[in-house]
């Protein structure tokens, strides 16, 4: 058994868009060893205050070698606003790695990430931890300025990227290209994160392609250990936790 | 010194009094990576009801000052499914097990503590208190009449003692502990949630799937203090005590203002380990004041004097509910 619960200690914590930062962490080494791409961490806010519960966030790069992980996060409330002001040396509460992960078979050889908004950030580990794909990335932003980890992409995978307004790339959502990029190089598997529209979009998109699609889902979270039964998701007519069962889940199962 | 952190409710023992609340602990498997759960004075497992339960759609939690609303309604596999498929596992955790009960008519609970009597659960505790759903739950818990039809049908059949966990969305918790008490309850538990609501100012919306749910965390430990206070007065059965318990010191508390045990949740939301920590830091506490024995504790609250408060033209009310 190894220590899923623990202090982790902050090497960098930066913005990397608008609204939307990256911390790296280091810590226990055991736990960090475990780490599967698709699994998340569990942040305990700073400080004994007003806020209790943890806020779930993905990791966007790791190394096990060097035992840190990084996680990107976009600063919606309180809680992660008091996140994105720890600074270098400071200490962070967390539960990793938590959830299921993105699995692929070795026969799926060509993989299509794609990603809504800070649900990109996940899905660059997928990358890292099976490097022999052939990938091609559709990435979609609010705009150029909330653009994030586009390079990073582009240094494994074929990159298209949209923004809502069109400041940059494709004006529109990164599943308007879906069907576009199926017909020219019909992927093996497709894995996405992005929020509940987006999934709405995709199911449509991939509906009648065949093409196996899993999707990491996120919702308000509470213990992330399976205990109070809050972050459900509707999987097949039941309601399936999130942070135990999920984040992955087929997406022709997930009732949208 | 080392303290005897035991105490004993309605014939059982437990190894000390800090237990696993019902709704945030699921049937205790989940936490096996976190601790072990033989250090634990029992669980109080998920609610069961006789037939499955899906639950209330998300969202179901929102974060409050200090606190945490949520409306999961019961989601369960049935008392059924959980002897199938949960209870070989459950059986085999070395501490106190108990059953929390619910459902939306007295029939119901009293079908659910009849199943329960074949299996080796330590006591039933009889949820009517739940403020998520429709029917049953917190509608027993808020009519003395009602509580009583549910607690005498369920003593009537039950093999095991009965714990009745009390809502405190009433007027006056001493009613509602009297009538747990003059129906057969061996013990109570309480407080449930507070019924409450989230609203979102942006896009006018509650919060909540449910619109309100029931609030717990260190929001609601004021509350429930003084209501193990007034239930404990008005009862001669040992009382339970929960509410926002997030530390040792917390637990101390609640047994001074009479609780023979308590309970915490919302601390294992925080913390999947907070329940050890608790044990570990009410027994440090205990060391500190130099009490032997944990159940010293319980209903040792020292009020004003009434010297102090005649000084000051007070009422004197001498620990009883005004």
């Amino acid at each position: 058994m190894f220590e899923k619960h623990s202090i982790a200690r902050i090497i960098e914590n930066v913005k990397i868009a608008k609204d939307i930062y990256q911390m790296k962490l280091t810590g226990s080494p055991d736990a960090f060893k475990f780490f599967r791409p698709g699994q998340f961490l569990h942040a305990k806010v700073p400080g004994t205050g007003e806020l209790l519960l943890r806020r779930p966030i993905s990791v966007n790069d790791y190394s096990i070698e060097e035992g840190w992980v990084q996680i990107a996060y976009l600063v919606i409330g309180e809680g992660t606003r008091q996140l994105s002001r720890l600074r270098e040396g400071d200490k962070l509460d967390i539960l990793f790695p938590l959830g299921n992960s993105f699995k692929l078979e070795e026969e799926q050889k060509k993989v299509m990430l794609i990603g809504g908004g800070i649900g990109v950030a996940p899905l660059l580990t997928v990358m890292k931890y099976y490097p022999d794909k052939e990938y091609t990335a559709l990435l979609g932003y609010r705009s150029r300025e909330y653009m994030y980890q586009v390079e990073a992409f582009e240094k494994k995978a074929d990159v298209f990227v949209t923004t809502d307004n069109g400041s940059f790339g494709h004006k529109g959502f990164a599943t308007d290209l879906l069907a576009g990029r199926i017909a020219g190089n019909r992927p093996d598997v497709i894995l996405g994160c992005g929020p509940t529209c987006f999934f709405k979009s995709l199911k449509k998109e991939v509906e009648g392609t065949g093409i196996l699609t899993y999707v990491s889902l996120e919702q308000r979270m509470g213990c992330g250990t399976g205990g109070c039964s809050v972050c459900v998701c509707s999987i097949g007519g039941e309601n399936r936790r999130i942070c135990v069962e999920g984040p992955v889940f087929d997406l022709t199962e997930v009732d949208l | 010194m080392s303290v005897n952190m035991g105490v004993k409710i309605a014939g059982v023992n437990f190894k000390n009094p800090v237990i696993a609340a019902s709704g945030t602990f699921a049937f205790g498997e989940e936490y096996r990576l976190y601790m072990d759960l033989s250090r634990l004075g029992g669980i109080a497992l998920k609610a069961l009801t006789r037939e499955k339960r899906k639950g209330n759609p998300p969202v179901r939690v929102a974060e409050t000052a200090s606190g945490v609303l949520n409306s999961v309604g019961l989601q369960n596999p049935g008392v059924d499914g959980f002897i199938e498929d949960y209870w070989n596992h459950v059986k085999k955790i070395d501490t106190v097990k108990i059953a929390n009960i619910a459902g939306s008519t007295a029939e119901e609970y009293v079908y659910v503590a009849e199943r329960l009597n074949g299996i080796d659960i330590d006591l039933y505790e009889v949820n009517v208190s739940c403020p998520n759903v429709k029917e049953g739950g917190v509608n027993f818990g808020s009519d003395a009449k009602l509580l009583a039809q549910v607690v005498s049908g369920v003593k009537k059949v039950a093999l095991k003692p009965l714990i009745v966990k009390l809502t405190p969305n009433v007027t006056r918790i001493a009613d509602m502990a009297m009538a747990a008490q003059d129906a057969g309850a061996d013990a109570i538990s309480l407080i449930n949630t507070i019924t409450g609501m989230a609203v979102d100012a942006r896009t006018r919306k509650p919060i909540l799937a449910n619109t309100t749910g029931g609030l717990s965390g260190p929001a609601i430990k004021p509350v429930a203090l003084r209501m193990v206070w007034e239930a404990s007065k008005a009862v001669s059965i040992p009382v339970i005590g929960m509410g926002g318990i997030m530390t040792g010191v917390d637990a101390a508390e609640f047994m001074i203002a009479g609780a023979a045990a308590v309970m915490a949740g919302t601390a294992t939301m925080c913390c999947p380990d907070a329940l050890t920590r608790i044990i570990g830091e009410l027994e440090a506490f205990c060391e500190e004041e130099k009490i032997k024995n944990v159940y010293e504790l319980t209903g040792t609250m020292k009020t004003g004097s009434p010297e102090s408060l005649k000084a000051f033209g007070g009422e004197i009310t001498e620990g009883k509910p005004c």
